[in-house]
């Protein structure tokens, strides 16, 4: 087994406002290996981009609050660092790329100087160096004639460029951990193949763990070694893609893969989930899938299951524990 | 031009969109933007045509043009045979009657001071179909038709989800009856349980309602699973239209191919040889000379630089634009 | 929108309380003026000339032994009647031409828009003393002066709005559903303008009492004996050395009655537009 590099234990994120507490992240354990992808997978609101932005410690405040658990980045707890101290871990041993790349980058700078200008301020080089290496950056994500386009500003390059360049930024201090947020769903889909393609290829050449956010369950097909399926808030499901997408547990997770129209399969009438994602400030002390759940029985809309090793899996339902044939 | 089996219920000749790009001081017009750049096309009733392409293909242009929403430059659009470029003020607000259209973004395609029966009601008035009691028992049959309820009348659209706001926007579309509905990347903007929703309910109402659709989507998978007819659009241009079936199988257009190549599937068993398509998308104020796909195009060739192929038939209702057929 | 729940929340905030209380205040006065007036306005009694306050007289008596409180009751009909008025003349103009100019566009827009640009490269006191000076002093005469140098700021306001909305989907599935140019603007754009234009109109009427107050103070506006606050004020100038109540309470009104609708400006702009609450 590879050397774990982030290891989330039982992360808890609220946002106050001043009629409700919503939690958007209630209680999420994940590991990370060395050289591994782990995807997480889920539909708006469902705490996903929150879980990133709480591991770089960016969630604003007021009015997001990490409330509770740890995140440990090798072996250090994330949460107990200074200010100071998690500026040097942001964008250096943990980077992250957004998925609209132009609010990102600086308007008023060339993607060269911005690149160079963050190889120079965590690794310390001369700038010359500096703009030479952001060159070589550029080079490896696949950037047609770097010189040229090191001095262009980001507005004149295409959306699929512009993700590149970040990705060049978020890679140039060799990262640890790359976390993606929805890398590829601004962009088209041939564009969206390119650019996973060459971050299958990063990673395998520089050995980084990445943490890919995304809504897209074919994506994470391709992309990812394990799958987090995550459901108002809370971690639902979590195995190897292999086991998530041949053996599914969760009734959710179930439900997600029956009702995406695929390209291979052909159906007369997708499969629905009824009802509508719930509310996070007014959530029940029981199952959060409940109300939709078609499998439902009394016990799920008194109780919450916990997250259970099941076969491969780890689930959250009581469809799968002893309680439940009573 | 596509050859016509019976008389359709649309259909375009030689559609050109062009926006003029202006700068400096005095506005000069230094070029265009050829968002759409002739497009032949025809939607049979009771059909579903999809639109796929990338973004700036031009396929939401085309689909504002057939609304009449915005003036082609060139060309013709024929709505159950009339020239709709010919119709006068008050016969092309008649004609809008029957041409409907839903919008991608439900949180903006309605009016946020409009309850939902005014909005679903406004088409209703503005042409008179009916009015006062007559008209609410047609508004709560329009809501129940989408999956709502006569509760939801006066409610305002923020106190909706994103899923229901489109289920609102599909009702005010077929408040009047219309012909043809242009959906515009009607189920983008939703999560994925509420899309196989949205999709279900505009798959049953076209065969309850025998209704029209020209569907607008990048989503190839979505296009598949409810197009009878699809038509792939490249810089303005349509390089490729083809049974669904016959499409998805076998299909001509090595930008077809690299397209449906490029679609992930949600499944990690199958592993598929990609056709990754290098660089991007031109700029459609100056397309390429020639075949406009050939600065992407693995197999081009001399021929496909210096001239551009022409839309011709490669099987039954299966047309391409390409020289190697 | 005008639920009790958010109408609740709107007086949770002092401030505008305190500016509902002052322009409500306002109202009744100048609804009840003959009953809350201790004399009337105009009777003059040599005799009590500039007394001071008492309790026959509780702000004083001006030079002809006028009654000040009870001047300053019946001036508030005046001033409450001059906002309105400004306010509603520049808004009924301002939303027209905004309109107009914001939904054609082109040339209709570049002229009326030139036309704005013109009007408000003068400092609107400067204009509205030229105005009112040109038309001859009365009062009706400086509500006309103030407002024509008021309505460029609303058809900005209205066509900003405009190009805005323009936009939206929503207008162009109005259109796509049938209805008139007319019928857009009327049900779709005006509507989503509307919050902006309640609370700039609410401070705005402050602003035309302020000015149309200046107006009078120099002599271009109400004509003696017209109870109004800012002739008051400018007759009162004379003996603001030797007897302080005669400029101090007209002034004192002035002073309050702006910021009242100020005030209330705010709330309902916070009360409004909730997006701006959140990021201010």
């Amino acid at each position: 087994m590879e050397e774990v590099i982030l290891e989330i234990k039982d992360l808890k994120t609220y946002f106050y406002s001043d009629k409700s507490v919503v939690p958007a992240v209630n209680g999420i354990d994940l590991l990370v290996r060395k050289g591994e992808t782990l995807g997480i997978v889920g539909e708006s609101g469902c705490g996903k981009s929150v879980t990133c932005l709480s591991i770089l410690r960016l969630i604003p405040d007021p009015p997001g609050k990490i409330v509770g658990g740890q995140i440990l980045f090798k072996g250090e707890d994330l949460l107990a660092k200074t200010e100071a101290e998690m500026r040097a871990v942001r964008g250096n041993s943990i980077s992250m790329i957004f998925q609209e790349p132009m609010t990102s980058l600086n308007p008023v700078f060339t993607v060269g100087d911005q690149l160079s200008e963050a190889i120079r301020l965590h690794q310390g080089v001369a700038k010359k160096e500096a703009k030479q290496k952001a060159i070589d950056m550029l080079k490896q994500v696949g950037v047609p004639a770097p010189e040229q386009r090191a001095r262009e500003y980001p507005h004149q390059l295409s959306g699929g460029m512009r993700q590149r360049v970040m990705i060049a930024m978020a890679i140039s201090c060799n990262p640890d951990l790359l976390l993606a947020d929805e890398p590829t769903t601004a962009l088209d889909v041939t564009i969206q193949a390119q650019i996973l393609e060459m971050m299958r290829d990063l990673k395998d050449r520089l050995g980084m763990a990445i943490i890919l956010i995304t809504h897209d369950m074919g994506v994470v097909a391709e992309m990812a070694d394990q799958i987090l399926v995550m459901y108002a808030g809370k971690a639902v499901e979590c195995a190897t893609v292999k086991t998530i997408y041949k053996n599914p547990m969760h009734p959710y997770t179930v439900g997600l893969l029956d009702s995406i129209p695929r390209m291979d399969v052909d159906v007369e009438k997708l499969h629905v989930i009824e009802g509508v994602l719930p509310d996070l400030s007014n959530m029940p002390e029981a199952c959060c899938f409940e109300p939709r759940c078609p499998d439902a029985r009394s016990i799920c809309s008194q109780k919450e299951p916990d997250l259970e090793q099941v076969g491969d899996s780890l689930v959250r339902c009581w469809k799968y524990c002893p309680e439940w044939r009573q | 031009m596509e050859k016509l089996e019976m008389e359709p219920l649309v259909h375009t000749v030689g559609i050109k969109k062009y926006y003029p790009i202006k700068r400096g001081v005095l506005q000069k017009t230094i070029g265009h933007v050829k968002a759409v750049d002739g497009v032949d096309l025809y939607i049979n009733k009771g059909e579903a045509l999809g639109i796929v392409g990338e973004s700036g293909c031009g396929k939401s242009t085309l689909g504002k043009v057939i609304l009449q929403l915005q003036p082609q430059t060139e060309g013709k659009v024929f709505f159950e045979g009339q020239d709709l470029s010919q119709l006068g003020k008050e016969a092309m607000r008649e004609t809008r009657k029957k041409i409907q259209v839903i919008y991608q973004d439900p949180y903006a395609s309605l009016n946020p001071r409009m309850t939902v029966e005014q909005s679903i009601g406004d088409p209703i008035d503005v042409f008179k179909l009916a009015r006062g009691e007559e008209k609410r028992q047609i508004i709560i049959q329009l809501l129940k038709d989408v999956g709502l309820s006569e509760s939801h009348l006066k409610r305002y659209p923020h106190e909706f989800s994103g899923g229901q706001r489109q289920r609102i926007g599909i009702a005010r579309a077929l408040a009047v009856n219309p012909g043809l509905i242009v959906c515009d990347e009607p189920v983008s903007a939703l999560d994925v349980s509420v899309r196989s929703q949205v999709l279900n309910l505009l798959q049953e109402l076209k065969s309850r309602f025998n209704l029209t659709y020209l569907f607008i989507s990048h989503d190839l998978s979505v296009v598949r699973h409810l197009c009878d007819r699809v038509a792939v659009m490249y810089l303005g241009k349509i390089i490729e239209s083809a049974p669904t079936r016959e499409f998805f199988v076998l299909p001509l257009h090595p930008y077809s191919k690299a397209l449906l190549s490029a679609v992930p599937i949600p499944d990690p068993a199958i592993s598929r040889d990609r056709i990754i398509l290098s660089g991007d998308v031109p700029n459609p104020a100056n397309p390429p000379e020639g075949c406009r796909f050939h600065t992407r195009c693995p197999y081009k060739t001399d021929l496909c630089v210096a001239q551009e192929p022409i839309l011709r038939q490669a099987g039954n209702n299966h047309y391409v634009a390409c020289h190697e057929f | 929108m005008a639920d009790i729940k958010s109408f609740v929340k709107f007086f949770k905030n002092p401030l505008s309380v305190i500016g509902a209380l002052i322009i409500s205040a306002l109202v009744m006065a100048a609804i009840f003026a003959p009953v809350l007036a201790t004399h009337p306005p105009n009777e003059i009694v040599m005799a009590d000339k500039l007394a001071q306050p008492s309790p026959a007289h509780y702000f004083g008596t001006d030079e002809m032994g006028r009654d000040i409180y009870s001047r300053i009751v019946y001036g508030s009909r005046i001033s409450l009647q001059v906002g309105m008025q400004v306010v509603g003349i520049a808004i009924s103009i301002g939303v027209f031409t905004g309109a107009v100019s914001g939904y054609y566009g082109g040339w209709i827009d570049e002229i009326i828009m030139r036309i704005t640009d013109m009007f408000l490269a003068f400092p609107s006191m400067i204009l509205a003393m030229a105005i009112a000076a040109a038309l001859g002093p009365s009062l009706s005469n400086a509500v006309i002066a103030s407002s024509i140098t008021w309505w460029p700021w609303y058809t900005r306001m209205v066509r900003s709005q405009i190009l805005a909305l323009r936009e939206a989907e929503f207008v162009e599935a109005a259109r796509a559903s049938g209805n008139t140019m007319f019928g857009v603007i009327i049900k779709y754009i005006l509507p989503n303008c509307l919050s902006p234009l309640i609370v700039q109109a609410t401070m705005d009427v402050g602003f035309a009492i302020q000015l149309t107050a200046g107006l009078s103070f120099i002599g271009l506006g109400a004509q003696p004996p017209t109870a109004d606050w800012g002739s008051m004020l400018s007759t009162g100038r004379k003996y603001m050395l030797t007897h302080w109540w005669y400029v101090t309470f007209p002034g004192l009104f002035i002073f309050l009655v702006v910021l009242g609708f100020n005030l209330l400006g705010d709330g309902l702009r916070d009360h409004l537009d909730p997006k701006l609450k959140n990021t201010a």
